[in-house]
């Protein structure tokens, strides 16, 4: 698959369904290298999936202690230190979380631009619910004292991995164990906590692809379904060859089980 | 004119030089030349302070590091592009003293706008020295990325010569900017 240049970059967008924390981590560091070996030869992925609950810290690993990760392990969730910016945050059922996976040279951005344009489309994205949402010197996006969206990102050579963590319907008690985002004094909260009524992540992906693609200024493959059962090596060959598979289940039922 | 003067760059040497001018010619304003800037070389030449840093001695890579050689011993640092595009750093990841590193390797980590953005080492050699300021005030590499905001010094190994001539003059670097 070749980049050319003048055109609209083309992301390939996956959705992963609910997939565990360290298996998507994996899956990640395998693109990041493929997209490393391959520069100017590669398309851009989004991957957009779900996770069972779990707390994750970023590259300021030292000031969640043992303790407190033994703690958080006995609630029933995973704990993961990574290698992304930003502190401790919650992952689990209910919130939609995407790991853009590409070259900042494709859109020409510098990290600091990259991370603001995903604050944008989940400003826009929000606004198509009428909810007032916005940024702060904390980055992320915040309703009022609250904050919607959570953000972390990893930057290798201008490769990204990792990225956003929108609650669309997240169980937001997780959140109770926890400073999220080593933020006192402020909360977190959700579409569906915000507008009293239940919102999925399966209504919010299309808007959230839709406002992707108008930020950053790019097309969007259709979103393609990959459940658990493929395995790394299989994603890595799909992804990289372009070739639509006969096990892929349709846009349609590919909704079915969130 | 009987007080000394400090010049402190090449703003102020063309400030006064200005205004000398307007006081000692019977001309009005309006009518004078406009007064060219003189060049950052010339002023250095007449002894006045330049508050540009002095980028002879640095090389680049494309991924926005510089280096400083004293003789066998590097300065690594990123360059002002690099921190403007990064943001306000909020933490940075530096190795330990003695760690051996291959031209290529990530040797720190910097954090800003919660993204963790790897470094990569401009040429092969032992960490001598990191920068300690950093662990308190990483907002040191925004204000003064080429000079305090250094991060770690390198003793160069016998591949020096061959990796120094793979990076870039301050023009050819600045070129990439572009």
């Amino acid at each position: 698959m070749h980049v050319i240049k003048g055109t609209s970059p083309l992301f390939q967008c996956f959705y992963l369904g609910k997939i565990k924390y360290l298996k998507a981590l994996k899956l990640q560091e395998t693109l990041v290298q493929w997209q490393t070996s391959h520069l100017n030869n590669c398309n851009p992925i989004l991957l957009l999936l779900q996770h069972y609950p779990v707390y994750t810290v970023g590259i300021r690993s030292s000031v969640y202690s043992k303790q407190e990760e033994n703690h958080l392990l006995s609630l029933g969730a995973d704990f993961v230190r990574t290698k992304r910016g930003g502190l401790i945050t919650f992952h689990g059922p209910g919130q939609l979380v995407a790991y853009p996976i590409f070259n900042l040279k494709i859109v020409d951005f510098g990290v600091r631009k990259y991370v603001e344009t995903l604050e944008e489309v989940i400003i826009n994205l929000s606004g198509r619910y009428g909810i007032q949402a916005e940024r702060s010197p904390h980055t992320g996006v915040w309703v009022g004292n609250n904050k919607l969206c959570a953000m972390g990102i990893n930057c290798q050579g201008r490769i990204t991995s990792h990225g956003l963590a929108l609650n669309c319907n997240t169980d937001m008690k997780w959140f109770s164990h926890i400073v999220a985002c080593g933020i006192h004094g402020k909360g977190v909260t959700s579409f569906t906590e915000i507008l009293q009524k239940p919102v999925t992540v399966k209504e919010v992906l299309p808007l959230f692809l839709d406002e992707f693609s108008r930020c950053f200024n790019c097309d969007m493959t259709p979103l393609r379904h990959l459940p658990e059962a493929f395995s790394l090596a299989d994603m890595y060959e799909e992804v990289s060859h372009n070739k639509p598979r006969s096990k892929l289940l349709s846009r349609q039922e590919s909704y079915e089980d969130m | 004119m009987s007080q000394s003067l400090i010049l402190k760059s090449a703003r102020d040497a063309t400030r006064v030089f200005s205004k000398i001018v307007q006081k000692t010619l019977p001309i009005s304003k309006n009518k004078l030349p406009p007064i060219p800037h003189l060049p950052h070389n010339v002023l250095r030449s007449c002894g006045f302070h330049n508050s540009a840093p002095n980028y002879s001695k640095f090389l680049f890579t494309d991924s926005h590091e510089w280096i400083k050689i004293d003789g066998d011993v590097g300065t690594i640092g990123i360059t002002n592009y690099a921190q403007e595009q990064l943001g306000d750093i909020v933490f940075c990841e530096l190795p330990e003293v003695a760690t051996e590193f291959s031209k290529g390797d990530i040797f720190a980590t910097v954090e800003s706008v919660k993204a963790a953005s790897d470094l990569y080492i401009p040429i092969s050699g032992e960490v001598v020295e990191v920068n300690e300021k950093l662990v308190d005030t990483p907002a040191i590499i925004n204000e003064s990325p080429t000079e305090d905001g250094w991060l770690v010094m390198v003793k160069l190994t016998s591949s020096a010569d061959d990796e120094l001539s793979e990076l870039l003059t301050q023009t050819d670097y600045e070129k990439t900017l572009n």
